[in-house]
């Protein structure tokens, strides 16, 4: 569980008794956490971000019993995406929009491709994702790369024209992804070529949940969208009643979870029907969602376990 | 993979947070569906 405030920390689950903590700030920071992890066996591996002039951030590699760090990694000025594990190799987006290849083991570098853009306004990075072998990366250039995933090198690539504004996401032998053109993109995995093109009422934004059969996603802060991935249509939208504030859509069986500032509310994933709400004291950020238990954590700071009603 | 990925005996996800005050571990009765909470100190 990371911080704004620079640390890392692994709670137990069943009491939040915190088991091991690192402080970034030993590294320049306080540095901040926004991508999901990559849990091994051994490891947990996890990228900061400094989004500052002279911020540093790093990628992580902590043994997952005791939190003693095995390696870590600069990465510029950090990285806000979520990592990706194929089998030996790290795959992590920094900010300076250069796609990284890791051996997670030692933390060496293997490969690294460059989308070419920069960055100097901190844009979140497209989270990417796998496929076949590749790892699908949307550049803020604008392009779609599908790279090898032992090489780097790149299999195809499709210039979208508009900085990608959303995370890859794949569902079988498809991929999505949004632009801020407001558009939503489904890509043919092996090609690349654009199989549907969406519009949509607003610029989708963030990371693309893929829910069953259902994809969903941001519209700004304001629209949460569910769209059928079978038909590549928007099925439905529904409005915050302030502004989402979590960090995505999060799926949970048939139901997707939303922070609409202090209210957790609840969607059923087939048809956008509202089926729950519960408030909690502070702004909803993060959620974890594990088989009986919900971890809410707010903008106050304090995480919540609490127990699934839905 | 799900959000919290790989989960066995500890969690972890990722969370952005706001200030607030030192760490602690407290128990909350309010609500009986909350089992415990954890203030992150930031």
């Amino acid at each position: 569980m990371g911080s704004c405030n620079g640390f890392f920390r692994a709670l137990r689950k069943d009491t939040g008794t915190p088991v091991w903590t690192y402080d970034t700030r030993q590294d320049g920071g306080p540095s901040e956490f926004h991508g999901d992890p990559v849990v091994t066996d051994d490891l947990i591996v996890i990228a900061s971000d400094h989004r500052t002039d002279s911020g540093k951030g790093f990628v992580y590699a902590f043994e997952r019993n005791t939190g003693k760090l095995r390696w870590k990694y600069p990465v510029g000025h950090g990285a806000m995406t979520d990592l990706l594990l194929r089998n030996s190799i790290l795959y992590v987006v920094t900010l300076e929009d250069e796609l990284l290849g890791l051996d997670v083991a030692t933390g060496h570098l293997r490969w690294k491709f460059p989308s070419g853009a920069s960055n100097e306004d901190f844009f979140t990075n497209s989270s990417p994702a796998l496929s076949n072998g590749r790892v699908i990366f949307g550049g803020l250039d604008g392009t779609v790369y599908a790279l090898d995933g032992d090489s780097g090198a790149v299999a195809w690539k499709n210039p979208l024209s508009f900085r990608v504004s959303t995370s890859v996401a794949v569902q079988g032998a498809s991929g999505y992804i949004g632009t801020i053109a407001g558009r939503l993109y489904r890509l043919d995995l092996n090609t690349g070529a654009v199989t549907a093109d969406v519009p949509a009422d607003g610029r989708a934004e963030g990371k693309l949940t893929v829910c069953g059969k259902s994809l969903l996603g941001f519209l700004g802060n304001q629209a949460v969208f569910g769209l059928g991935v079978e038909d590549a249509k928007i099925r439905w939208t529904q409005l915050a009643a302030k502004e989402w504030t979590s960090a995505r859509p999060y799926c949970a069986g048939d139901s997707v979870l939303v922070g609409d500032g202090d209210a957790l509310t609840v969607f059923r994933v087939s048809d956008g029907q509202r089926t729950g709400m519960r408030r909690f004291p502070g702004t909803i950020r993060g959620i974890g969602i594990d088989k009986d238990m919900l971890y809410v954590g707010t903008l106050k700071g304090i995480v919540y376990a609490y127990r699934r009603d839905f | 993979m799900q959000t919290v990925r790989g989960l066995a005996s500890l969690l972890f996800f990722v969370i952005t947070f706001g200030n607030a005050s030192s760490p602690a571990f407290q128990t909350l009765d309010q609500d009986s569906r909350v089992v415990w909470q954890f203030a992150t100190g930031g």
